[in-house]
């Protein structure tokens, strides 16, 4: 595409457009969907795309996906499953200051690799912050551990983290290709990570005999609200997992459209038996657990990416980088990592995967298409979901504990999270590169 | 009507460098729950009353915004209640009051509807201040008003057997 816009190359207006995106994101200024919306419209206003196109660059799979989740998670959180996990974790390992930042990290790795890791931290800190109140200890190595542990666990699975979403939808990479190609990197990064914050906090621990008494007399039991919806949610959210897996692979139906349908379920289940009024309120408040902003900030980024990509500037980017690897896939998987993990640790991931999706896809030229590209996939999931860890904007994840740090009298400045967050984030890098060669292109 | 008109007659201030032990036997004295705390200009820096310093007795985790809603699964923790008011009593009012009270001020030219509506949205008592500053020029309450709306009513039922 050689036109001229108002006289100025189309190729130009592309990059303007979304590197006023960046701008934005990056300076704060704006909420992130109303700057991608402005942009988007712009991108159709000025005729980079027209309106057919712009619809037809919307992955509804993703949104819907999104949609689905944040409902069914939004529902089940009510019935206090969290916190119960949390205290049962937290007297198995006898409230031992050191079993406990190893079981509380497990736990965050865990639910961020089967919810979004921002709800995953919204409910498990405040846990976080009682139990280290309660046992006299300062908050901020578990605060670490959680946002370090949060990002590494969303890595594992498709739904893990937005940008896995992003790629699986856009690729047709699956939950269970996630699982089997993931899970293995993620659990040595676990293990190694465990090991490394036991060595520099954990076993320093120290605690009074009276205050882990006192936690010990916690009853998990009474943080459990609602037995019928956790019974209905575990029902859908296992209903949900076969049809991300067998659903996806046997039937081909889309995990949007599973995420959805289990949603639907459980609001239906969650308003049997209720007076029409209260399945309405019921509804109103499921619908209300949506994170809207966040959906129509990846509308409109699709939108932007699309426009790029029409301009035939995506394709070009694509060819810069494989020559300047020589062609060589190795070398651009390790590329891809690396920069993806720099792009990750400063700015939104989101956008960033959003727009190096259409340009690894312009690689199957050169490297072959379809699985013969999964190698570069995995390098950029690693990458911009483990890259998050790098600075406390790396991810929104990082900024929602920093927000709870900061209300419950501990902040965390950017620069003290930089000094230990950047050299554990190059850490799991150091893993993922390693266990890529290994695996991938060795 | 204006605002003037409900006001309570008679109200307690309290300084924000008295201690919070203080400040509790004068609300306790007084059998009042909340009171405005003036600086030495005169101007309003806070509220301090017994919900707040309730507030500060919970655990850090289910203060903060976003923070836990139930704390049924702690069984025992009243004893650690209990020692949090011994901390908090030599503390000063300063501490503990609540100082993000810009929704609650009303001036004397509020109408009387508009006073009835932010009493039932924040509750009561609430302090007046003049027009555009912190000077603190006294408090309504939910008593007060419904005292102001009484008189009226006498007045109004007054009016109506005249005009028979």
């Amino acid at each position: 595409m050689n036109e001229l816009i108002l006289g100025i190359p189309a190729q130009y207006i592309a990059v303007a457009i979304m590197g006023m995106v960046y701008a934005v994101i990056i300076a704060e200024k704006m909420n992130q969907a109303v700057i991608a919306l402005v942009a988007s419209s712009l991108a159709i206003i000025l005729g980079l795309l027209n309106q057919e196109q712009a619809i037809e660059a919307v992955d509804f799979n993703t949104l819907f996906l999104l949609i689905g989740m944040m409902v069914i998670v939004g529902i089940m959180k009510e019935t206090g499953i969290f916190q119960y996990v949390a205290i049962v974790a937290a007297k198995s390992v006898r409230a031992s200051p050191r079993g406990l930042m190893a079981v509380l990290s497990v736990i965050t790795a865990v639910f961020s690799a089967f919810l979004d890791n921002v709800t995953t931290v919204m409910l498990i800190v405040p846990i976080v912050i009682l139990l280290t109140e309660q046992l006299k200890l300062k908050p901020f190595p578990f605060l670490l551990a959680q946002i370090i542990f949060s990002n590494v666990g969303g890595t594992a699975t498709l739904i893990g983290d937005p940008p896995n979403i992003l790629i699986g939808s856009a690729v047709g990479l699956s939950f269970t290709d996630f699982l089997f190609n993931m899970g293995p990197a993620i659990v040595c990064i676990v293990v190694v990570m465990l090991g490394v914050f036991d060595f520099f906090w954990g076993r320093h621990l120290t605690t009074s005999m009276r205050a882990r008494a006192h936690l010990l007399r916690y009853e998990p039991a009474k943080a459990l609200k609602n037995h019928s919806l956790l019974i209905k949610s575990f029902f859908v959210l296992g209903l949900v997992m076969a049809g991300f897996t067998l659903g996806h692979n046997f039937l081909h139906i889309e995990t949007g459209t599973t995420a959805l349908a289990g949603a639907a379920l459980l609001m239906f289940l969650d308003g049997f038996g209720h007076k029409l009024t209260e399945k309405n309120k019921k509804a109103h408040a499921a619908f209300h657990e949506v994170e809207w902003d966040t959906i129509f900030f990846f509308l409109g980024l699709f939108i932007v990416v699309a426009s790029l990509e029409h301009t035939g500037l995506l394709a070009l980017a694509a060819q810069q980088i494989t020559s300047l690897t020589d062609g060589d896939f190795t070398k651009t998987g390790m590329v891809i990592l690396w920069a993806s993990t720099f792009f990750s640790a400063f700015v939104n991931n989101i956008p960033f995967v959003a727009t190096m999706i259409p340009v690894i896809q312009s690689m199957g030229d050169t490297f072959g298409q379809g699985d013969a590209l999964n190698p570069l996939w995995w390098s950029l999931v690693l990458g911009a979901c483990l890259g998050g860890n790098g600075t406390l904007i790396g991810a929104s994840a990082n900024v929602m504990v920093a927000s709870f740090a900061d209300r419950a009298g501990h902040s965390i400045s950017f620069m003290k999270y930089i000094a230990l967050g950047l050299p554990l984030t190059l850490l799991t890098i150091a893993i993922a590169n390693v266990y890529l060669l290994l695996v991938y292109f060795l | 009507m204006a605002c003037t008109e409900a006001f309570i007659p008679n109200f307690i201030k309290l300084d924000p460098n008295q201690t919070v032990k203080d400040a509790l036997k004068i609300l306790e004295d007084n059998h009042i729950r909340v009171a405005p705390v003036i600086d030495a200009n005169g101007d309003i820096v806070g509220m301090f009353g017994l919900h707040s310093i309730m507030e500060d007795l919970l655990p850090m985790a289910a203060q903060i915004e976003d923070g836990l809603e139930d704390l049924d699964f702690i069984i025992g923790g009243a004893p650690g209640a209990a020692k949090k008011i011994r901390k908090i009593g030599p503390r000063s009012v300063r501490d503990h009051m609540q100082t993000d009270i810009e929704d609650l001020l009303l001036t004397p030219e509020t109408p009387l509807l508009e006073v009835i509506r932010c009493l039932t949205r924040y509750g009561s008592p609430l302090p007046v201040v003049e027009e555009g500053t912190r000077k603190f020029v006294g408090l309504v309450s939910e008593q007060s008003c419904l005292h102001c709306l009484h008189e009226v009513l006498l007045e109004v039922e007054k009016e109506e057997q005249g005009q028979k």
